[in-house]
This record gives C-alpha cells, sequence and structure tokens, in this order.
C-alpha cells in the first residue's frame, strides 16, 4: 500500500517536473518563435520601405525621361542601354516602371489615407456612442457593402468618365465602410471595459477617452488591416486601369503599362512583363508584411 | 446533428452550382431556339445540320472585328457588314484601282444631267431564287433611301422608273457622284418583299454566300447561296465570328481557332509574315489617319499660323514606321487617284515649325519650357483619341503627335475617349482622332463635301467648323463635272487649298491587311474597305 | 428563427432602398442630359425651348426624389429602361447575359473549393513542414498574383502556343477552363490560407485531443469531426467572394471575349450606354446582398447560437 502511495507521489513529483520543463521549453520555445517572428516581420517592413522609396525617389535613377519618345528605339528588347527594353513608341520601359511606381503608390497612399481616418473615426464614434447614431452609420455602411467594390467603381467610372481620380473617389467610397465596421465593433467591446468607464468617472471628456483610450486599442488592427489593403488596392486600381477606366496616356502607370503592353504580349513581352512583375511583387511585399504585422501584433486570432 | 445539416448544405450548395450550369445549358437551347434559321423561300438551313455536315464541305472560320446589332443593309452603316460578309452586292461595285465595275447592273448611261438609266444583268438572282429585276432593284434602293440619310444624301433621286431590266433614275439636282455613290453598300440590292423582321436577320440578297444563321454583335453563318450569278462560290459554309480586339483576333488565329481575319497591327504582323503557315495580304487603303483641327474661335488651333506650325511639327515618316502604312500627303490616301503626286504637302521640319511660333507671337514668356498664347496665357492643346476597332494605332499616334509637338514647345494633353461624337458635338475639343474612308465611294466629292462644307448643316460631319469659300465652289464644280479626269484634278486642287491653309494634320495613309492560314486561298485585301469575303477564297486541304 | 429571418428580411429591404437610391444618384452625375441625349440619338439638334419642353414632358424638372419614386416603381415591374447600345430593354439584355456570367462563375468557384480544400486541409496537417511552406508560398502568389496579366499569360501559354484551349472563349470546356482558372487563382489563395487555419484552431480543440486519445483513425478526425466545424467560417468567405467573382468577370470576361455580364458592362462603358451601367449594378448589388442573406440564414439554421455580429467579424477580417 505505502509503496504504492509513495509510488503514486513520485509519479506526481516527477510528472510535475516533466510539466514544469514542458513549460519552460515551452515558453523558451515561445520566445523563439516570437522573436522570429519579430524579425520576419522587420524585414518585410524593411522590403516595402525599399518599395515606397523606389516610389517616392524612384524617379531620380531613372536613366530616361519616361515621356521621351524615340520612335527609331521603339519595340527593342532588353539591353545594356535598356534594361528593361523599350515599348511602343520608343521610351524606356525601366524608366517608366520606376515613375510608374510614383503614380500607382501615389494613388494608393491617398485612398488608404482618406479610407483609413474616415472609416476608423466614424466606426470609433459610432461604436462609442451607439443608439441611433450608430444604427444609421450601420445601415449606411450595410448599402455601401452590397457594392462590391469594382463593380461600384465601374459604376461611377461608367456615368461620370474615365478618370484616375473617379476611380479613386469611386474605390474610397465603398472601401472605409471595412474600417468603419472593425472600428466599430471594438470600441463597441472597449467602452465597457473597466479603464474606460473609471476614466468617465475621472472626468476625463469624450474627445480625451477616445483619443486616449480607444483609438490606441484599435489602432494595431488598424494597421494590421491597412498593410494589407495596400495590395488588394493596388490590384484593384490596375485592374481598373487595365480596363482603360482610370489612367490616362501618356502618364507611366503600372496597370495601364498592362493595358497597352497586351497588344504586344507575343512581339515586345519585355513591356507587360515588368510592369505586371512590379505590381506582383509589390502586392506580395504588402501582403507578407501585413502578415507577419498581424502575427506580431495579433498573435491569439490567427494560429 | 449540426454536422448532418451542414453535408445537407454543402450538397445543396454543390447542386446549386452544377444547377447553376444546368441552367445555362438551357438558356442555350432557347436561344437557339429563337435564332433565326433559314429565311423563307430558300431550303432548310438551320442551324442543326451543322453536325451532319458531309466530309468534303468546304468550311472556313472568319473573324470580324465587328459584327452589326442587326443585318438590314439601310440601317446605319449595316450594309458594310453584309457587304464583307459577301451577302449584299450592289449595282457596281469598285476595283483595285477604286474605278467602277459592273455588277447587278451589267451597262449604264448617263443619258443627260438629270438621268441616269441602267440595265440589270440577265438571269441574276436573289438568294432565293427570286429573278432580279429593275423593280425589285427600284423598291431596294427606294427603302434605302427612305431609311437612311446618307443614301437620300449621297444619290439626291427625284424619281425612278423600272421596265423589265432596265432602272432609269433621275435627279433632283446634276449629281456627277451619282454613279460612285451607288458602290457605296448602303444600295445592297434587298429582296424588299419580305417582312422587315426577316430583313433584320436574314436578309436575302444577291450575293456569293447567304445568312444561315445569325447572333447579334457575336457571330454569322453563312451558306453558299446555289443561285449565285457569277459562277460557284469557292466555300460550302463560313462561320464568322465577332472579335472586336486586335490582338485576340492575332492569337485567334495563331491558336488555329480561325482561318482568316483582316485589321492586324502592324506590329502582330510580324508574327506571320515570312512564315509558311500563314499569308499577309496587305496594301495601302483609302484610309488617312487624321488628327482633325477645330477651327472654332474657341480652339486656339483657329489660327492659321499655329496649324501650319504644328502641320511642321508632326514627323509622318515616322508615324508610318510607327503603326505601319505610308505617310499622308493630304486629304485623300495615295491610295487614290486624285493626283497627290501634283500637290504640295507638309513635311517634318521643327525648325520651320518653330520658327513660324517665334514669329507669330507663340513665345515661352514664363521659361517653363512650353510656349504661351500670343497674350501670354497658359496654351495647352486637348487631343481627343478614342480606340478605333480595337486598334492600338489612335493611341500610338496621339502619343506620337504629343511628343513631337512637345519637342517645339507646345504642350498637348491627350483624353482618351469611348464617347467621341458627345465630345464632337459639344466642340470641346482641339484635335480629335479619325481613321477615315478618304473615297468611301472611289470617287473625291463625297468625302471632301461631308467634311469640310455645310457647316451646321445635318447629314455632313463637319465637326471642325471649317468653312474655306474655294472648297464651297471646288464642291459647286464638282456637282457639274461629269468628267472623271477633270473631277479628279478639282480634287487635287481642293487638296491643295487646304493644305494651304493647314487645314488638317494628315498623318499617315493607313495600310489594311488580311491574314489567313495556309489553308485558306484568293483571300486578297481589296482596296475598299467593305469588300472582304469574295466568290473566290476557298480552301485547299 | 423566424423572428431573425424577419429581422434580416427587413433589413435587405432596408438595404435594397439604399442601393437603388445611390444607384439612382450616381445616374444623376452624368454630364449628359436625358433629354438632350433623345433627339441627339435621332440625328437632331433641339431648340432651347424643345428642350425645355422635353424635360418638363419627362419629368425632368420634378425634384428628384419624385424622380427617383418614379423611377423605381418602373424598375420594380422590371423596367429598367432601354440600353441605347442594343436598343433592347434592360432586363431582355442582362437576361441573356447572366447565365454567362453565372456559369463562368460557378465554374470558378467550384474550382476553387476543389483546390483549396485539399491544400488547406494538408496544410493545416503539415504544419511548418515542406508542404505547408509551398503551399503558403504559393497561396500568397495567387493573392498577388493581378489576374488580369495571370491571365494574358495563361492565354498565351495554352491557347496560343500550346494549342490547348481556346483564345475567344466558347460556351464549352475548351473554352471556359482558361477564363475560371484565370478568375479563381487568387481566391484559391485566400481561401487555402483560411481554410487552413480554421483546421488548426479546431485541430487545438480539446475534442481533437479526445477523439485521437480514443484512437479513431486521423482521417476519420479530419473529415467527419474536424471538416465540419471548420466549414463555418469558409462559407461566409463563399458569399463574400461572389462580390470578388463577379467584379472580376468584368476584366477576365473582356479578355476572353466571353460574352457575359461583365463583358457588357465594359462595352457599355465605352458607348455611355447609361441605363444598362445602371441595371448592371443594380442586379450585381441585389445578387451580393442576397446571397449574404442566405449565408446568414444558412449559419442561423445550423447554428443559432452564431449571432450576426460574429459573421461581421469573419466578413472584416477576410
Amino acid at each position: 500500500m505505502k509503496s504504492n502511495k509513495d509510488k503514486s507521489d513520485e509519479d506526481k513529483d516527477g510528472m510535475k517536473r516533466v510539466g514544469r520543463e514542458a513549460k519552460e521549453r515551452m515558453s523558451s520555445q515561445m520566445e523563439n518563435r516570437k522573436k522570429r517572428k519579430n524579425i520576419r516581420c522587420a524585414c518585410f517592413a524593411l522590403l516595402a520601405l525599399g518599395i515606397v522609396s523606389v516610389a517616392f525617389w524612384g524617379y531620380r535613377f531613372a536613366p530616361y525621361d519616361p515621356l521621351e519618345t524615340n520612335f527609331t528605339q521603339k519595340l527593342m528588347p532588353p539591353s545594356m542601354a535598356h534594361p528593361f527594353g523599350t515599348d511602343n513608341v520608343g521610351r524606356d520601359v525601366l524608366s517608366r516602371v520606376l515613375c510608374g511606381a510614383g503614380n500607382s503608390f501615389k494613388l494608393v497612399f491617398l485612398m488608404l489615407a482618406i479610407v483609413v481616418v474616415i472609416g476608423t473615426a466614424v466606426g470609433i464614434i459610432s461604436g462609442y456612442f451607439g443608439g441611433i447614431l450608430d444604427t444609421v452609420l450601420m445601415r449606411i455602411t450595410d448599402i455601401l457593402l452590397a457594392f462590391p467594390d469594382t463593380i461600384f467603381a465601374i459604376a461611377i467610372v461608367g456615368m461620370i468618365g474615365p478618370g484616375l481620380l473617379h476611380t479613386v473617389v469611386a474605390l474610397a467610397f465603398v472601401w472605409w465602410t471595412k474600417y468603419a465596421r472593425m472600428a466599430r465593433g471594438m470600441t463597441a467591446v472597449i467602452r465597457n471595459q473597466d479603464y474606460v468607464i473609471q476614466a468617465q468617472f475621472g472626468g476625463v471628456r469624450t474627445p480625451g477617452i477616445l483619443l486616449r483610450y480607444v483609438l490606441p486599442n484599435i489602432l494595431p488592427q488598424v494597421i494590421v488591416m491597412t498593410a494589407l489593403d495596400v495590395g488588394g488596392m493596388m490590384l484593384s486600381l490596375a485592374g481598373l486601369s487595365f480596363l482603360g477606366l482610370a489612367s490616362q496616356p501618356p502618364a507611366p502607370e503600372w496597370g495601364y503599362m498592362l493595358y497597352e503592353g497586351k497588344s504586344y504580349l507575343q512581339t515586345a513581352p519585355w513591356i507587360m512583363i515588368f510592369a505586371g512583375l512590379a505590381i506582383f511583387l509589390t502586392v506580395m511585399v504588402f501582403n507578407l508584411l501585413g502578415d507577419s504585422l498581424r502575427d506580431v501584433l495579433d498573435p491569439k486570432e490567427w494560429e | 446533428m449540426r454536422r448532418k445539416q451542414v453535408i445537407v448544405f454543402t450538397a445543396m450548395l454543390m447542386s446549386l452550382a452544377l444547377a447553376g450550369c444546368g441552367g445555362q445549358t438551357s438558356a442555350d437551347s432557347s436561344q437557339n431556339g429563337s435564332k433565326n434559321s433559314a429565311q423563307s423561300g430558300s431550303e432548310n438551313v438551320g442551324a442543326g445540320d451543322s453536325e451532319s455536315a458531309s466530309e468534303n464541305e468546304k468550311t472556313m472560320r472568319v473573324a470580324f472585328f465587328w459584327i452589326s446589332a442587326d443585318l438590314d443593309p439601310a440601317n446605319d452603316y449595316n450594309a458594310w457588314v453584309t457587304s464583307r460578309l459577301g451577302v449584299g452586292e450592289t449595282l457596281v461595285r469598285l476595283n483595285d484601282e477604286l474605278k467602277i465595275e459592273p455588277c447587278l447592273a451589267d451597262e449604264w448611261e448617263n443619258v443627260d444631267e438629270l438621268t441616269w438609266r441602267f440595265h440589270i444583268r440577265e438571269g441574276a438572282m436573289f438568294s432565293n431564287g427570286t429573278p432580279v429585276t429593275a423593280q425589285a432593284c427600284r423598291a431596294s434602293l427606294e427603302r434605302a433611301i427612305s431609311m437612311n440619310d446618307r443614301a437620300s444624301e449621297y444619290l439626291k433621286v427625284e424619281s425612278m422608273e423600272a421596265d423589265g431590266q432596265e432602272l432609269t433614275i433621275r435627279t433632283s439636282e446634276p449629281n456627277a457622284g451619282l454613279l460612285s455613290n451607288l458602290v457605296e453598300p448602303v444600295f445592297d440590292i434587298v429582296d424588299a418583299t419580305q417582312s422587315e423582321d426577316q430583313i433584320k436577320t436574314a436578309p436575302v440578297c444577291t450575293g456569293p454566300y447567304k445568312i444561315a444563321d445569325f447572333r447579334s454583335e457575336q457571330s454569322v453563318e453563312l451558306v453558299k447561296n446555289e443561285n449565285y450569278w457569277d459562277g460557284e462560290p469557292g466555300l460550302d459554309r463560313i462561320e464568322v465570328t465577332q472579335i472586336a480586339d486586335s490582338d485576340a483576333r492575332a492569337m485567334a488565329l495563331q491558336s488555329g481557332e480561325i482561318d482568316l481575319t483582316n485589321t492586324i497591327d502592324q506590329t502582330s504582323t510580324t508574327l506571320f509574315e515570312n512564315n509558311p503557315d500563314y499569308q499577309v495580304s496587305s496594301i495601302i487603303s483609302p484610309r488617312v489617319n487624321v488628327a482633325y483641327m477645330n477651327h472654332a474661335q474657341s480652339s486656339p488651333l483657329h489660327d492659321v499660323e499655329l496649324r501650319k506650325a504644328v502641320s511642321y511639327a508632326v514627323n509622318r515618316e515616322a508615324y508610318a514606321e510607327l503603326i505601319g502604312g505610308s505617310p499622308a500627303h493630304g486629304l485623300y490616301s495615295d491610295a487614290t487617284p486624285f493626283g497627290n503626286e501634283t500637290i504640295y504637302s507638309f513635311s517634318y521640319d521643327k525648325d520651320q515649325a518653330e520658327q513660324i511660333l517665334d514669329q507669330a507671337g507663340y513665345r515661352d514668356v514664363d521659361g517653363d519650357g512650353i510656349r504661351e498664347m500670343t497674350d501670354g496665357s497658359q496654351m495647352t492643346l486637348h487631343y481627343l483619341q478614342a480606340a478605333d476597332h480595337g486598334s492600338a494605332d489612335s493611341a500610338i499616334l496621339a502619343q506620337a503627335v504629343q511628343s513631337d509637338l512637345k519637342a517645339v514647345g507646345i504642350d498637348m494633353e491627350i483624353l482618351s475617349v469611348e464617347n467621341l461624337s458627345e465630345y464632337q458635338s459639344q466642340g470641346n475639343f482641339d484635335f480629335y482622332t479619325g481613321n477615315d474612308n478618304s473615297a468611301p465611294t472611289g470617287d473625291p466629292q463625297l468625302w471632301l463635301e461631308t467634311m469640310y462644307t455645310g457647316l451646321g448643316v445635318s447629314g455632313k460631319k463637319n465637326l471642325t467648323s471649317f468653312q474655306d469659300d474655294k472648297i464651297d465652289e471646288i464642291v459647286a464644280q464638282m456637282n457639274q463635272t461629269f468628267d472623271q479626269e477633270a473631277r479628279y484634278r478639282l480634287a487635287s486642287e481642293a487638296s491643295q487649298e487646304l493644305n494651304e491653309t493647314a487645314a488638317n494634320l494628315y498623318l499617315t495613309n493607313s495600310y489594311l491587311n488580311m491574314v489567313s492560314s495556309a489553308r485558306v486561298k484568293q483571300a486578297v485585301q481589296p482596296v475598299a474597305d467593305y469588300y472582304f469575303i469574295t466568290k473566290d477564297i476557298t480552301v485547299e486541304e | 428563427m423566424a423572428k431573425y429571418t424577419a429581422k434580416r428580411l427587413f433589413q435587405l429591404i432596408v438595404v435594397l432602398f439604399g442601393v437603388t437610391f445611390l444607384t439612382f444618384m450616381i445616374t444623376q452625375m452624368t454630364p449628359s442630359d436625358p433629354a438632350e441625349m433623345k433627339y441627339v440619338s435621332m440625328g437632331m439638334m433641339p431648340s432651347p425651348e424643345l428642350l425645355e419642353q422635353t424635360r418638363q414632358e419627362m419629368g425632368l424638372n420634378d425634384p428628384i426624389l419624385v424622380q427617383y419614386g418614379r423611377w423605381l416603381i418602373h424598375a420594380l415591374r422590371g423596367d429598367l429602361g432601354v440600353s441605347s447600345k442594343f436598343s433592347e430593354p434592360v432586363l431582355t439584355q442582362m437576361m441573356k447575359k447572366l447565365p454567362y456570367t453565372l456559369e463562368l462563375a460557378g465554374v470558378a468557384m467550384i474550382l476553387v473549393i476543389a483546390v483549396s480544400f485539399p491544400l488547406g486541409i494538408l496544410s493545416a496537417v503539415k504544419k511548418n513542414r515542406v508542404a505547408d511552406i509551398l503551399i503558403r508560398f504559393f497561396s500568397f502568389f495567387g493573392i498577388s498574383m493581378p489576374n488580369f496579366w495571370m491571365a494574358l499569360l495563361l492565354m498565351y501559354v495554352f491557347a496560343v502556343r500550346l494549342k490547348w484551349f481556346r483564345v475567344v472563349s466558347t460556351n464549352d470546356l475548351r473554352g471556359i477552363v482558361l477564363p475560371a482558372v484565370a478568375l479563381s487563382i487568387s481566391m484559391i489563395g485566400s481561401y487555402t490560407r483560411q481554410i487552413r487555419t480554421a483546421f488548426l484552431e479546431e485541430l487545438s480543440q480539446p475534442y481533437v485531443t479526445g477523439a485521437r486519445a480514443r484512437g479513431i483513425p486521423e482521417p476519420v478526425i479530419l473529415l467527419c469531426h474536424v471538416l465540419p466545424n471548420a466549414i463555418f467560417p469558409v462559407v461566409t468567405l463563399i458569399g463574400l467572394s461572389v462580390g470578388q467573382l463577379l467584379g472580376g468577370t468584368a476584366i477576365i470576361e473582356t479578355i476572353f471575349s466571353w460574352q457575359g455580364i461583365g463583358n457588357m458592362v465594359v462595352e457599355a462603358i465605352r458607348v455611355r450606354d447609361y441605363p444598362l451601367i445602371q441595371g448592371y449594378v443594380i442586379w450585381m448589388a441585389v445578387i451580393y446582398v442576397v446571397v449574404n442573406l442566405l449565408v446568414d440564414l444558412f449559419y442561423q439554421f445550423c447554428d443559432p447560437k452564431i449571432r450576426l455580429n460574429q459573421i461581421n467579424q469573419i466578413r472584416i477580417k477576410r
């Protein structure tokens, strides 16, 4: 009997020990994984930063004027003089890709700025105050959410005519609802947290609460979503440009370059290959960044 | 419990997806049902018998860049499609020198200034076997005139008389262009005794092929016209599909989906030239790529000096290299016999352009490298560009002009528009792009008259506020001039006048091409681009 | 359940009102005057007096809400106007083209489900192994690929070079494969990732550990226990992807000359066929809203505990 009991105690001790060790091992593993995640995230952030700086300063490194035509040099394959070849009127494709980055990004950032600010603000207000205001705002987002973004953009462009600005406005018009929804949902939870209620009792005024307690808590989510949206927006814009509904020639813009290059798919594939690659890589980097940001900022939700 | 429901739902979802496809088939077959199979009178050639096609049947698949919404030749420009299909034929037709040839009429006579007499070919039959009489022609022509402004404008008919095979046309005023104008496909002779609905979907005409099946803006199925008056057509069956995009047409040819198509962009033709699997037939056409200039007060281009400078600044030779074709010399394409070799035309001269601009007072006042208006205000010229038949050429030209103008310090902005006519009617442009047939009927008068006279008159296409007394006078003379050579001389005078006033930027004479797989024989691009499928085209395995 | 359905139906009506109103307002933004267009299309240049009179007759001078009401009544009767390009009622035109688009979207969806489920499950089961890493990489690849670029490359390789498929799509297997693949690639990417995530979440649940302890074979656990639970978030995704799918068809149909509604609307934009564009937008919105309603109801039906909020949570996080 005794020996049995001893044994079971021993077992218990042993199990405790094993459990402790496992816990330690786990936590060090967790540490490692967290570290790896941070490093990966930093890498992607650097890459993204690199792409953005190309967008903003790339035109300085462009070997030629992206608008300058040279009829004798049309459709030249990649060479030392023109690393990405030339297009149908003899413009340097490398220069156009570099300068096109600026145009593409300016639009995406403009759109993101509009969308994130408006969406988050509306969401916080709606979620914090609730009531009729909330109902009305949410019904509005319901209505806008009924339009898939591309289709809404097509509608706007179809009615008021093609143009970059029209496209940006159209996409932004439906896109902000996504942020509003998310911000509202989180704010509704945060509103009932102890620290917010304490702050309310402590006499902190509403704007102060929103800015100091609510906003910082939803910011990580907003950032993750923003990073993930860069890719999506870029693809939406490029798609509309490709249909000839956004950009106007001769401004270099990636989507429009694809539109122009599609006629030369066989005879001068480099025109569209490089513009397509530029879009693809950019979207990929921002998607990876968004994904790893999510891992870092919000590890519980995913995996 | 929950799991079961999920499985049931998944099954539902799948079946829904499948039902979606099933629904498609039924929708499709219902469409088949509503399709218009063969016209009355002729033997039944419905879509159903395509499976039972015998092995030695000669068939060909063709892609057009445009198939009209309906096939009534009198409606809009539909006749260009029926003519290209080898379905519709006119009394007289154009050969490759743009001279008149007999077709349904084998003889004609210009009795006096107001009277024309045509003899309709004996033995000519509609595809349903009805003989083509003068009365039938008269009914068809009258129908076209009553339905189409263009048709009435072209003929200026006072009255028509039919007697056996003799058709007499009286005009309300001397119309020297009448004979030529009769080649315009709008005058396709159609059996006017059919119902209007039949004419819309399967008009009975006289060409080598007749319509077996038609889908609006999608496809046409043609079968041999057994009653054709001019020998046996080379094929039993032709499937014609609309493929609007030039690249798609080229690729469809490569993938073997089609055997024959036309108007492939210059760059893509390199894929087929020197390739034993394909043949390219290419010509300089009567079409001219023009950048029309706005002569209205609202546009800076109403100043002739600015127009001249612009005309010197553009490098037409280089453009011809870019998009194919040849540099244009004036209003009329070099493919026309209208005496282009006798006129003076602009050539690329950047220094000259800059000199004119300096002298006329268009100087760069604020030092930004861009010239300002004579009063020092900013000048930006707006160029409307619209895609034409799915070709990239007009966009390339626009960008080329833009860059040439920039080289002499003129700022130009391109607007890619799809609704060109809306902008045009509002006069909202400085330039607009056009790829126009400068001799639609092989005669010089028509084009000159439509584009350069009758400001504000409906039926004309004078959208650039162009007005020139000398041109008006030349057109008036043309009306009275029945001698062809004399008409050509008048034409070259008009070209000269337009060049002297730098009326428009005539950029390139466009080429036209027909590309076919090696099995297709006798596919030759005609100079007049409303011809395409002929009785001679055939296939050889 | 009934109460919930009623509530959702009421919401649906509100949303549909909003959708139609918004679409109507967008139409009001067109630069051209319908009265003038009426005459221009007949080749006439009307005088200002005549224009004014026509405007009066067409009711263009009425307050905007009155105009909307009148338009809505017509729309409810199925009268969305006449397409200027096809000179046919918009409804007829839509009915003719919609089946093609639904077919393409349906095939693409089947493709997405057929490919992403096995990949997602494999990826979850082999977490952090070579297969998982490869699948994750390729799903990122798919998500980041511009679908029109992909479409052109596919067309070049498989239609022009290899001649397996058609450049100009027809309604048969040789015609539908390429557009369906081009349309589905990015969705396969995102679905694979979602399914992987959903599976991983379920695999860490106690009931899985329990089942394993009871010695139930792994495939049975996966297919009979985990799959039914993991499928939920994915169904929401399907509802949402309808929007992405229908939007994507505009581009893909144009490239492959597929005679669907997307191709039609791009053409309609070219020729400024406003009634047709309007009809298109309304139809798309209605389809999208209704599909998502069905998804919500499906949830409710299967598990009333899942509240709307949670669905919205998933929706936002896609």
